[in-house]
């Protein structure tokens, strides 16, 4: 005997390992050789596959407000392989869900229910079921906006129970809310791998044993054993291979997106349902929200509740339905009228929101912004308050927002960098390209200035600046009118280079020479009404360092200060009033287009 | 009739030698009858006493979230100046700022919540929830063009509700429990606008505070 000998017959004696080894691989497949096995190796083989892409994506992910969504970023974005495992994770899943329907489905349409399988029967609805939770606990970990506002309602859907559903909101969410928080993400996090990942296999362990016992108990008369290695293991490793391959059809070259990251005042708009619970949303649409008839309940209670749990129950009842004599073409029709039903909601929720702007808005804003949120992630790197402060403090989002909020009432923003804001009667200046000559330009052009442009919309429209431009104008033909434009543009440049903004200079660079010419220019003409570096007369705004940081900052805080427009000031909210230093400051630098943008590649 | 299997059945090549965990190869023990009783009782007060603290302390912290109560929102908070309010009674969004708490995080000055103020003459302002009643997502101010006219409107997109600039709920069959939530308490001091901010309960058709 050699040592190996030996050694296998240590180990034997000890273990029984080789005995195991021979009963699995020779043990008889009872019934026979089948491909409803080979489904159930793929269900088995899914479940193995969560549990090591799982495990890895675990040894890097971080549940807590500040670092869920930045190490899903990690994962997605910088970890080598972080992607795709996070994609074949989160495809795996779906396809779980919908071989399991199916599964179910089959075993009803098959009477797989009958003695003595009710219990594997419902062993696979619990193993549904169970899928489902895993997704529900799962899809909050990207705590990106869509999981944040998506699971927000979902929760909230418990505030429906009565007596107990604020308690049950409280507990789901680990605080006393109302928002989700880091305690939400640390109980679903333990939710979904502590609980309902063991729950699964249990379960799973539990539906193979008890479907192997039924097959002993049950056969009569005994259907033919055939082997398992390797005729039905051929067919199960097939059935995984295809299983896989679905999963990397879904996943493709892009994977799961990443949306930006949860922000509490910044719901999304288009938060909807995985698709596997798109059906019971488009449910729920059809009732309404009012009281039942003064019971302090609502109507949503049917179809989130009511509705739900009676479908649960007509499936697990359909072993008893099945006694009866046509029993087995009531559950036919039951799975049937269910799962049509569900299907053809499904596809109405979906055309609907294919036909809503709105919904196809809100899509592409988020896109924009986890867009965004990535650029300024590779780019800055994440600062211990988390990523959503790298947008809180991005001038081209938080500033172009606020922007939107406060200035763009009146201010257009068209023709510069960043987002436009398109107005039909502005009753303010354009501000896009806000600094650039060709902006300053429009100032010193008797046509331009009076546009609504300018200050068409205003009470400046025939003021004292408009006279001016057009007295100098006045009158001017052939070389006199080419001269006057040119000192013109000299000025503009002046000015543009006192604004000096970020994509400007380079080309201010260039313009020294006239740079200088206009500054002597400015001083001949300008400075009569306009002071400018400690000289001039202060009658209009004063233009030391106009378009710069500091002087937008100063006219947004506070436009009628006398060294703006004083008591002339129009209609300018005076913003130091309402807004805080740092967001004036956005304001500002985003008109300026002062933001991170990435290196152009080559 | 009745067919059963046997192990040499199931196992083809006949290599069915017991195993170890065969229930039929352990020794039967005789049955104590009446010490038995007591024993039993004594093992399970003893599984019962051992379990206690660690399961009790566990049902406890996971309970813990049912008794704590939300943000305390009993003061006024300054929101906005009023003259920043359009005249026409057109509806602006502005953020309650305070300290917010989320586990054991505080940050000193975040929106805990957001609130619509609409102008409804010289020193009247009605404060809504931003918070729909239905679930909780953020309504919008909308303003929709119908032909030549613009509609103006509140619009919750998650389950698309539509209410009017008062606040009432607009469609045959609403989404919503009830219409919009109004924070009554809402005072003008200084020129600014002060509103007690309070969170709702969703889902519900009457209106009750959220603690």
């Amino acid at each position: 005997m050699g040592f190996w000998q030996r050694a296998a017959d240590w180990l034997e004696e000890r273990t029984g390992l080789r005995t195991a080894y021979y009963t699995c691989s020779r043990r008889a497949v009872l019934g026979g050789l089948c491909w409803g096995n080979a489904v159930r190796a793929a269900i088995l083989f899914g479940l193995i596959v969560q549990a090591v892409t799982g495990l890895v994506l675990w040894m890097h992910y971080s549940p807590s407000a500040q670092t869920a969504w930045e190490s899903v970023y990690y994962i997605q974005y910088e970890l080598p392989g972080g992607w795709l495992l996070r994609a074949i994770h989160h495809y795996t899943a779906q396809v779980l869900v919908g071989l399991l329907a199916l599964y179910v489905a089959g075993m009803v349409l098959l009477a797989e229910y009958r003695w003595p399988r009710e219990l594997v029967f419902w062993t696979a609805i619990l193993l549904f079921l169970c899928s489902m939770a895993l997704c529900l606990t799962g899809d909050l970990l990207s705590w990106d906006r869509n999981a944040f506002s998506a699971t927000t309602v979902r929760v909230r859907f418990l505030t429906l129970l009565p007596v107990i559903g604020q308690t049950l909101f409280k507990v789901a969410i680990g605080g006393p809310g109302p928002d989700l928080g880091s305690l939400t993400l640390t109980r679903f996090f333990a939710l979904h791998v502590g609980v309902l990942a063991v729950v699964f296999a249990v379960l799973l362990w539990a539906h193979l044993a008890l479907l192997r016992r039924a097959r002993i108990v049950g056969n009569v008369p005994p259907l033919p054993a055939g082997p398992y290695w390797p005729a039905q293991a051929v067919r199960n490793a097939a059935a995984c291979l295809l299983m896989m391959a679905v999963v990397l059809a879904f996943v493709g070259r892009s994977g799961v997106p990443l949306g930006s990251p949860a922000d509490p005042t910044n719901f999304y708009d288009a938060a909807r349902p995985e698709w596997s619970l798109r059906g019971v949303y488009g449910l729920s649409e059809m009732i309404p929200g009012s009281g039942i008839f003064g019971t302090g309940l609502s109507w949503k209670i049917f179809p989130i509740f009511i509705i739900p749990g009676l479908i649960v129950l007509a499936f697990l009842a359909m072993p008893f339905i099945d006694r009866w004599r046509w029993g087995y073409y009531a559950n036919v029709g039951i799975l049937v009228v269910i799962g049509g039903g569900l299907a053809v909601l499904t596809l109405l929720s979906y055309q609907s929101d294919a036909k809503d702007p709105m919904y196809q808005a809100a899509v592409a804003e988020e896109q924009q912004l986890a867009h965004r949120t990535v650029q300024l992630a590779k780019g800055l790197g994440i600062p211990p308050a988390g990523a959503l402060s790298l947008l809180k403090n991005d001038p081209k989002t938080e500033g172009a927002r606020l922007f939107g909020q406060h200035c763009a009432s009146c201010h257009a923003h068209v023709g510069g960098l960043g987002k436009e804001f398109r107005l039909e009667k502005p009753t303010a200046p354009n501000l896009g390209g806000f600094g650039t000559p060709q902006q300053v330009r429009g100032w010193l052009d008797p046509e331009r200035i009076q546009s609504p442009e300018y200050f068409g919309g205003t009470a400046f429209k025939n003021g004292a600046m408009v006279q001016t431009i057009k007295e100098l104008f006045a009158d001017l033909e052939g070389d006199e009118l080419k001269e006057m434009q040119e000192h013109m543009d000299s000025i503009a440049l002046m000015l543009a280079a006192e604004a000096n903004l970020p994509h400007q200079q380079a080309a201010l660079q260039q313009q020294k020479d006239r740079i200088e010419q206009g500054r002597k220019l400015f001083y001949q003409n300008c400075a009569s009404c306009h002071r400018f570096h400690g000289k001039g007369t202060p009658s209009g705004p004063e233009l030391t360092g106009y378009g710069s940081l500091q002087w937008l900052v100063e006219i947004t805080a506070n436009p009628a200060s006398p060294k703006f427009y004083g008591s002339r000031n129009d209609r300018m909210p005076i913003f130091e009033k309402e807004l805080s230093p740092q967001q004036i400051e956005l304001i500002a630098r985003f008109i300026r287009a002062e933001w991170y943008e990435p290196p152009k590649s080559e | 009739m009745e067919t059963r299997f046997r192990r040499s059945d199931l196992i083809p090549n006949g290599e069915d030698k017991p195993m170890a965990d065969d229930i039929s190869l352990r020794p039967e023990l005789p049955v104590e009858e009446r010490r038995g009783f007591l024993k039993k009782l004594l093992a399970l007060l003893a599984w019962i006493a051992a379990y206690l603290g660690p399961v009790g302390a566990a049902v406890r912290a996971f309970f813990a979230p049912a008794r704590q109560k939300g943000q305390a929102t009993g003061q006024f908070t300054r929101v906005a100046p009023l003259d920043s309010l359009p005249e026409d009674g057109t509806p602006k969004k502005f953020p309650i700022l305070a300290q917010r708490r989320d586990a054991w995080t505080v940050y000193p000055n975040e929106p805990i919540g957001q609130v619509f103020l609409r102008r409804l003459g010289k020193e009247k302002v009605v404060a809504f929830q931003v918070k729909c009643p239905h679930m909780g997502c953020a309504i919008s101010y909308v303003e929709e063009k119908q032909g030549d006219e613009i509609v103006k409107k509140f619009y919750c997109p998650c389950h698309k509700a539509n209410f009017d600039l008062d606040g009432r709920r607009t469609d045959p069959v609403s989404e919503s429990p009830r219409d919009m939530d109004t924070l009554d308490e809402v005072k003008i001091e200084d020129g600014f606008v002060y509103v007690r901010f309070k969170n709702f309960r969703t889902g519900t058709p009457t209106k009750e505070e959220e603690i």
